[in-house]
């Protein structure tokens, strides 16, 4: 029988600074059965964390103030002032929390296990002693090895993945009833979050805990979740099971979610519909439909009324006034268009190798050990191609990036390009290839000077390489690149902090172009944006593609998004490329355990599909580029590691489609042959 | 960024706007001293000595039966100088060093850090009085001696700020697109600096006036026939108990001016904050 | 932990060398010297030359500081020609007073800093945050001359339940000891206070803003836990790493207080022999001088490295 554990009705909580109020949530309502999983999904900004705090007490006031009609917690009324002072008991007790970022969310100057203790003996009144071998057992049942050991251990001697696991230990030390994990995984590498999501939901199933995922990935809910509500501009527009949520989206903004995001199992052709404009400010409380100004399906009515969740089916609201949304996909021709010349190489790159000596002491340094950050890379990118390179932090994706354009000096290997090896050239001989080959950046925040205006920043290369002759043509250049992307040209003298981070992006994407390079790196360029933006972002790279003819070198952790824009996909590990192939292959028949690994960390956001799907699960945190394991360097959390992987290393083979792995899997097969 | 949203920031705050008005006001009042001051600075009038403030004397006389009023007005003049002279030969100074040690880096940053250290070591007023002891007394060396002594905070501030921005994506940003060494140290690194040497520049003139007072008072530093409001606070301490207002006056205004700098500061780091600008 | 305190003790003796050579080099440059000073103007030029030759003062600097260096870490300052005895003496009478109204200074900065900054940071927003910080402001403006002058003032001329000037030695009756400490050690104490007050108070804030503040609060912790063991601490590191500047205004401040308040202490004792060109007595103030204040940023350096545990275990980052 169905109990219902937590049931929030009508909370709405403001912000009220000196000169603006923001509202934050406007009359959200929901509910919480016991051993229910349930997914809160939203864009930053669409208040879903704001409402999990809201409920706790968490909102700090002033500025902050929340109302509501009632939040029953086991027939307790947590909004009632008279229950303030019961609600910290409830907190951390009866209702855990964990947050975003695991490294600061944990005070740096305390042990990690009398954090734990400390919220032990805070509920539960068990002394010291008792509240240590509590702590103890909760650190074992997320794995942390040699728990003993590290409980007194501080933050900063743990990885991020590891940080999070003792979050999640303190919040379930006190057996809670609920458990809200607020974008627990976001800052996490995907193997990392698929293994603490995995572990997330074996502990709430075994102990019938209900757990509340607030998340703006449509995948993990879509994996993880029973029921979902999907909130916008502070106002919950959508709620559903989770199957019939995917199956019958039914409000305009769910749908457009669906379609801006890439997924891992995307036909080519499929047209990434981003949505255009901004989220709303919420300085005013909404009149109308929030998600208004952006929808492409709006009717009449939805500027005339604020609409209200009504049922469109048994257990499925939606606040949606368009009787008939279009919820079909679009396809698109960009991958036909293309014009590939698997002849020509732009770039060649031949046993790439990048070593950061490791240094201790400070007057006197010593050399204690060495940072392999590239251990041999080797891959070529042929005229008007993509090809993605994709790997967890660490992997040394970025210091391939940074070798490229000459921002690194490699330890050894070459860079062909344009005939002429530019593998750690000077500075000076290396100048006049840098207008053909550029680097857009991660950050769109940090990687424009504030100081410039974004005419200035886009027309810099152009004064720099002398590439107009004149004032006018120089005019007349920004404002081609203005209009290239998309952006208006009476917006050049603004300056970049004036911009959303999706137009910044284009910015830098224009500043790369401007001396119409032939190769361009991309060095994850859509992971600091929104989801809605992301898309835009993507298919502004394509078009380009298709009208300049330039080859990128896409670099990424997210495999669903290097699956829809390159041809080629390079999957590296601790430095080494493990796998490479055509992008098609490579998705459907992997072969490295690792890349296996790396899809299936990847929720897809479809139910249907995520049920059955076939996962291999990883064990372990990513090894340290400064301890490389020996053999091969997967073996550690490989489930098919031999005795062999552990001391000889494999070579990358190569099948007769051009198929490359690096495994002793298949280096025996009758088909492997040296790379 | 415009100077008029700064300005607008600046002026946002009742405390930052009243302080740069006064400061500005007394700006133009050591400029027209000499149209302003109801007598000459060292007009004696013997007949009245020591007199506490009245409709002649505003602010009384001291014991030669000088205008108390009038040498302050005066007095502002050299106290200001000094102040701006000595902070400007520091932050240009301090600027220059510290760049070098942010932007070269290794030894040369090395040795110009420890350095920085030890004249750190003395305490500002101590460091100042050996400088002007060693140059002798005057006021141009009493210039160098503040200026010199107020060095090191210039120097790790800009330091500090260019490692900062050095490392910064931008510059990297630069150095893709092919900027010359030049161009991102003056088009890119200097410009994102500049602000926070602004701000020491700020709080310093009012540390600058501070010390110009102290040494002063301790017989280091201006000499009469010249005065300085420091010199006032000195030559008025003896009389403590006989005319108190002739030391409180001048320390009054020390005071003001100081405060007033320091307000100054504080609103012009949030003011040329990006961060503190957005959310306001 | 013990390489890194090492480290620091290294990098201070540099730092130690450096300033005594600045220092040197400083009083080297003094107009009129030792010998022309105490032989007064009737001396001959010849007998001014011989003493000078006799004091070694002709020859080149490097070997003139390495002599009188080589004396110093033999624990000999050189001859007082102001107060015709050896230096040493002279500093084992004043060093000791200058060193207790500095550390009662010091303590008073520290208590009273930290509580203020403290309540105001509790209460920000409110009248008493307005008042405090007011006043931190005042406090940081006020140079402590005058502050020295406008205290005399009231409790010495006004109110008379206070002394002018003067000074007596604890050993010769603590009480009396007080009367006259307790005017000095506000004035020098004031500056301080205010300082340790606004850093205390942005540290608390900023700390409360952590995202390990939410965690504790998402715990169920009392708002006083929180507080004293979540806040405090983190918020102290900041305050800490102030202590060493702080102890250096102290430094500054007793050379101003000691003049006014007529103090036998070290900072009058280098503006006499400053004023009386005896160099040797001002060199060696200013060695002890600079001594505390280093003394004292290592020990900063010390306290640090103890509460920050990433210091302390040694840990690469």
């Amino acid at each position: 029988m169905e109990e219902r554990i937590l049931e929030v009705n009508h909370i709405s909580t403001e912000f009220r600074l000196k000169r603006k109020t923001t509202y934050a949530v406007n009359d959200v309502s929901f509910y919480l059965n016991r051993g229910e999983i349930i997914g809160v999904v939203g864009e930053s900004g669409s208040g879903k964390s704001v409402t999990q705090m809201s409920v706790l007490g968490l909102i700090e006031s002033p500025p902050g103030h929340v109302e509501g009609e009632s939040a029953v917690f086991e027939g307790q009324d947590l909004l009632a002032p008279e229950n303030r002072r019961l609600l910290r008991h409830i907190r951390g007790h009866k209702i855990a929390m964990i947050f975003q970022d695991p490294m600061i969310s944990l005070n740096p100057s305390i042990t990690v296990g009398e954090q734990i203790s400390e919220t032990i003996r805070e509920h539960l009144g068990l002394n010291h002693a008792q509240a240590k071998e509590r702590a103890i057992t909760y650190m074992k049942m997320v794995k942390i090895p040699d728990a003993e050991m590290r409980y007194d251990n501080y933050p900063f001697e743990f990885s991020g993945g590891m940080c999070q696991r003792i979050m999640i230990a303190m919040a379930m030390s006190c057996d809670p009833s609920v458990l809200i994990a607020d974008e627990a995984t976001t800052a996490l590498d995907v193997t990392t979050q698929a293994q603490i999501l995995e572990m997330l939901q074996d502990i709430v199933k075994t102990t019938n805990t209900s757990l509340i995922i607030v998340t703006h990935n449509l995948g993990i809910v879509a994996r993880y979740a029973d029921r979902i509500y999907v909130m916008y501009g502070g106002t919950i527009v959508e709620t559903a099971s989770t199957d019939d949520l995917f199956r019958h989206p039914s409000h305009a903004y769910t749908v457009g979610l669906l379609n801006s995001v890439p997924r891992l199992d995307d036909s080519k052709d499929r047209l990434l519909m981003p949505i255009h404009g901004l989220p709303p400010t919420l300085h005013e409380k909404p009149q109308r439909c929030p998600f208004y100004d952006r929808c492409t399906q709006r009717v009449k009515a939805c500027d005339e009324t604020l609409p209200q969740l009504r049922p469109v089916a048994p257990g499925h609201l939606s606040a949606c006034l368009n009787p008939a949304l279009d919820t079909s996909l679009k396809l698109s021709d960009a991958a036909s268009k293309k014009k590939i010349d698997w002849d020509k190489c732009v770039l060649s790159v031949r046993d790439l190798r990048m070593e950061f000596p490791l240094y201790k002491g400070g007057l006197i340094k010593r050399r204690i050990g060495t940072v392999r950050a590239v251990g041999g890379v080797s891959f070529d990118i042929h005229s008007g191609e993509t090809l993605g390179l994709v790997g967890e932090s660490g992997c040394g994706k970025s210091t391939v990036a940074n070798c490229l354009v000459n921002l690194l000096k490699p330890t050894a290997g070459e860079i062909y390009f344009q005939g002429q090896n530019i593998a750690g050239m000077a500075e000076h001989a290396f100048r006049k290839y840098r207008k053909n080959i550029q680097l857009v950046f991660q950050d769109p925040f940090s990687s424009l000077d504030p100081k410039q205006t974004i005419g200035d920043i886009v027309g810099e290369p152009l004064k720099i390489h002398h590439l107009v002759s004149s004032r006018e043509a120089y005019e007349a250049r920004v404002k081609e690149l203005f209009e290239m992307i998309g952006l208006n040209p009476e917006l050049r003298h603004r300056s970049p902090h004036e911009l959303s981070g999706g137009q910044r992006q284009r910015i830098g994407i224009a500043r790369a172009l401007a001396s119409q390079p032939d190769l361009i790196i991309c060095d994850e360029p859509v992971s600091a944006l929104d989801v809605s933006v992301q898309a835009q972002i993507m298919n502004l790279l394509e078009s380009l593609q298709q009208k300049l003819g330039v080859s990128y070198l896409f670099v990424a952790h997210d495999l669903s998004v290097v699956r829809h824009i390159s041809d080629r996909i390079a999957v590296m590990y601790l430095g080494q490329i493990v796998e490479m192939s055509d992008w098609k292959t490579l998705y459907e028949n992997p072969k490295h355990p690792y890349t296996k690994t790396l899809l299936s960390a990847i929720p897809i956001p479809d139910p249907e599909v995520e049920r059955q799907r076939e996962r291999q699960k990883v064990v372990g945190d990513i090894p340290s580029a400064a301890h490389i394991p020996s053999g091969c360097s997967f073996h550690t959390r490989c489930p098919y590691a031999t005795d062999r992987c552990k001391t000889q290393v494999p070579d990358l083979t190569c099948d007769q489609d051009g198929h490359m792995v690096r495994c002793h899997l298949y280096s025996d097969g009758a088909d492997g042959k040296e790379a | 960024m415009g100077a008029k949203a700064v300005l607008k920031i600046l002026f946002s705050r009742k405390a930052t706007a009243i302080a740069a008005i006064f400061i500005l006001v007394l700006i133009l009042v050591a400029v027209f001293a000499d149209v302003l001051a109801p007598y000459g600075l060292n007009e004696q009038d013997l007949r009245h000595q020591k007199e506490t403030p009245s409709a002649a004397h505003l602010l009384g006389t001291d014991n030669y039966g000088r205008d108390v009023l009038s040498r302050l007005i005066y007095g502002s003049r050299i106290s200001l100088v000094v102040a701006f002279v000595s902070v400007v030969v520091a932050g240009v100074a301090g600027s220059v060093i510290g760049l070098i040690a942010g932007y070269v880096g290794g030894v040369v940053d090395g040795i110009i850090m420890r350095l920085t250290d030890a004249l750190m070591a003395f305490p500002t007023i101590v460091f100042a009085l050996g400088i002007a002891a060693a140059l002798g007394q005057s006021t141009t060396n009493l210039v160098i001696a503040i200026g010199v002594s107020t060095i090191p905070p210039y120097i790790r501030t800009i330091r500090g700020e260019v490692m900062k921005v050095r490392s910064q994506t931008y510059i990297k940003a630069s150095k893709v697109i092919g900027a010359s060494v030049p161009r991102q140290l003056f088009s890119h690194i200097l410009p994102n600096c500049v602000a926070p040497v602004i701000v020491t520049a700020s709080v310093g003139l009012g540390g600058a006036i501070m010390t110009e007072a102290t040494l002063s008072f301790l017989g280091m530093g201006i000499r009469t026939p010249d005065t300085s409001w420091g010199v006032m606070v000195s030559d008025g301490f003896e009389f403590i108990t006989s005319a108190p207002h002739l030391a409180i006056i001048p320390g009054v205004a020390i005071a003001l001016v100081v405060l007033a700098f320091n307000f100054l500061g504080d609103g012009l780091r949030d003011a040329l904050d990006p961060h503190v600008r957005g959310t306001l | 932990m013990v390489k890194y305190i090492a480290k620091k003790l290294a990098v201070s003796i540099v730092i130690l060398l450096v300033v005594s050579f600045l220092a040197f080099w400083i009083m080297s440059v003094l107009p009129g010297d030792a010998a022309l000073i105490s032989l007064g103007t009737e001396a001959t030029a010849e007998r001014i030359e011989e003493l000078r030759e006799e004091w070694g003062l002709n020859d080149p600097l490097p070997e003139r500081y390495g002599a009188w260096l080589w004396d110093i870490l033999h624990g000999d300052f050189g001859y007082s020609t102001h107060y015709k005895t050896a230096c040493s003496e002279v500093l084992a009478q004043r060093m000791p007073i200058t060193l207790l109204l500095g550390l009662i200074s010091l303590v008073i900065s520290v208590v009273f800093g930290i509580l203020f900054g403290l309540v105001a940071a509790l209460y920000r927003g409110r009248i008493l945050d307005t008042i405090v910080t007011f006043c931190a402001n005042l406090g940081v403006s006020l140079p402590v001359f005058w502050l020295g002058i406008l205290l005399t003032y009231l409790f010495a001329v006004w109110l008379r339940i206070l002394p002018v000037q003067g000074y007596q030695s604890p050993s010769e009756g603590f009480g009396g000891f007080l009367y006259f400490a307790c005017l000095p050690c506000i004035s020098m104490a004031w500056g301080s206070i205010a300082t340790i007050c606004r850093q205390t108070r942005s540290a608390v804030l900023e700390t409360l803003h952590q995202s390990h503040v939410k965690t504790a609060r998402a715990k169920g912790l009392s708002e006083g836990k929180i507080l004293s063991r979540h806040v405090l601490k983190n918020s102290l590191i900041p305050v800490i790493t102030l202590l060493g500047f702080q102890v250096r205004n102290l430094v500054g401040g007793s050379v101003v207080v000691e003049q006014i308040y007529n103090i036998p202490g070290m900072g009058r004792t280098l503006i006499q022999a400053v004023n009386s060109r005896d160099t040797d007595m001002a060199l060696a103030c200013l060695m002890i001088i600079a001594a505390i204040t280093i003394l004292s940023s290592l020990l900063v350096d010390i306290a640090y490295g103890i509460v920050d545990p990433r210091i302390r275990r040694g840990g690469s980052q």
